[in-house]
């Protein structure tokens, strides 16, 4: 059985993958690359669209109240709580959680089959680069669907809050909705949505690495889906916490 | 068919284009080149081999030249790739867009004369090649070559494996491309074993 790679051949491994993903941007522009960023970006976002809002709407609910009870209603700090915890914090880690889970394990089984059934040989026999045609679609349509996820789930969730809220409290919307949006930074909403274009492009980094090095064998699938997964969660709490710490000394 | 020759063991190769022909040579003789092919010219060449080893690492050296198609026994397009994806692939990533509208009814033509009916391409179309019998991803790949044929056909040990019955399909596709292309140059490379059950015989042509 071979051992996993340690975490520098790992690192190394997605650097060099960023790096080579990253020159051969321009491919993006052919038909059949288009194509497949389309295909990928159905598959992680089109899909994932019922459990994110599914999910976004219990703990939008869930949360304010539960902030409300704790803070009162007419309480700024329960409006910034909601705001920094939920829209800017939460949504965007449960959101990269969903999509490490379901598009993660998906990338990596998907390319250690192709490996494992000697496609790579093949593609390289067509003259199509692995980089260009396998890595850089999925690679792309992780970093532009998970923004995209990220923002329906700020909405999902804080409109689902607001609504709790109204029901509970037996206030109108508006007047619940407006002191939200009173104390609502533009600003930190694009850092959110930044934030999310990042850890999308991470996650399929790592997941497009551990796919391609994964050793032609069934066995060794489920490994590196697993190894897949587990990075990317790493990578996503590594990012979030470095992003609170420059919010941090930004301010 | 000629130029049948036979090696004890020669696991390198070298392979060179100069000047419209392709020159095969073992790395580590001096000696004269084994196998000299001009294209343009329709020549028809065989290479029997008798490690499976010296074959892979002679198919791999002549895959790297533009020139070359390579159609292995398992039909050369990636098994996890619906057919049509893959077919798209082989026949337009970063080509010139020569085909134009007209490769659509090249390509049904193809089909046609590799012996699929209309219906079959379309549902084969949709499925993967993993899924698909030996000889039916053989034809798949032939396809390919006959919307557009490279200089230089290279069937890499078409006939490994099947009873002499089976090869039918096999005889009938290289006739077909040969008679479609007659001034494309083709080699066949078999391993001894095989080439003793699939004798030599003329190309029958449809």
């Amino acid at each position: 059985m071979s051992s996993a790679p340690s975490a520098t051949t790992r690192l190394t491994g997605y650097t060099l993958l960023a790096w080579a993903a990253a020159r051969r941007w321009r491919s993006a522009r052919q038909p059949l690359v288009h194509h497949a960023f389309l295909h990928h970006a159905h598959d992680a976002g089109i899909t994932a669209l019922p459990v994110t809002g599914l999910l976004a709407a219990l703990l939008g609910a869930t949360l304010v109240t539960q902030l409300t009870a704790l803070a009162g209603t007419d309480s700024d700090l329960m409006q910034r709580l909601v705001f920094l915890g939920l829209f800017f914090e939460l949504a965007p880690l449960i959101t990269a959680l969903i999509v490490v889970s379901r598009s993660s394990a998906a990338i990596t089984s998907e390319l250690a089959v192709m490996r494992l059934h000697d496609d790579f040989t093949a593609l390289r026999q067509l003259r199509v680069p692995l980089v260009d045609y396998l890595f850089l679609p999925r690679i792309l349509a992780l970093a532009v669907v998970l923004p995209v996820l990220t923002l329906i789930f700020q909405v999902i969730a804080v409109g689902s809050g607001w609504l709790a809220v109204a029901l509970l409290q037996n206030l109108s919307l508006n007047e619940v909705a407006g002191r939200f949006l009173d104390l609502a930074d533009p600003l930190l909403m694009l850092a959110s949505l930044g934030k999310s274009a990042l850890t999308g492009a991470l996650i399929g980094l790592i997941a497009c690495y551990h796919g391609r090095a994964a050793v032609a064998s069934a066995e060794a699938i489920a490994k590196a889906t697993t190894q897949s997964i587990g990075n990317g969660l790493v990578a996503v709490f590594v990012i979030d916490g470095m992003s609170a710490l420059l919010i941090w000394f930004a301010q | 068919m000629s130029d049948v020759t036979h090696d004890a063991t020669a696991p390198h190769w070298d392979v060179q284009c100069e000047q419209r022909r392709i020159t095969i040579a073992e790395f580590s003789r001096q000696a004269a080149p084994r196998l000299e092919i001009a294209l343009d010219h329709g020549r028809q060449a065989q290479l029997v081999l008798t490690q499976a080893a010296s074959a892979d690492a002679l198919a791999a050296a002549l895959a790297c030249l533009p020139q070359v198609g390579l159609l292995p026994a398992e039909g050369g397009l990636p098994a996890t790739l619906p057919v049509a994806e893959s077919l798209a692939l082989a026949l337009t990533w970063e080509r010139e867009p020569a085909l134009g509208s007209s490769w659509d009814q090249r390509l049904e033509l193809a089909f046609g004369l590799c012996g699929f009916t209309l219906e079959e391409s379309s549902a084969l179309s949709r499925q993967r090649p993993l899924d698909l019998p030996r000889i039916i991803r053989w034809r798949l790949g032939l396809v390919r070559y006959l919307v557009r044929p490279p200089e230089l056909l290279v069937l890499d040990r078409v006939f490994a494996g099947l009873a002499p019955a089976e090869a039918g399909p096999v005889r009938h596709g290289i006739a077909v491309f040969h008679a479609l292309y007659p001034f494309r140059a083709m080699l066949r490379i078999d391993l001894a074993a095989d080439d003793a059950r699939h004798a030599i015989a003329p190309m029958e042509v449809a």
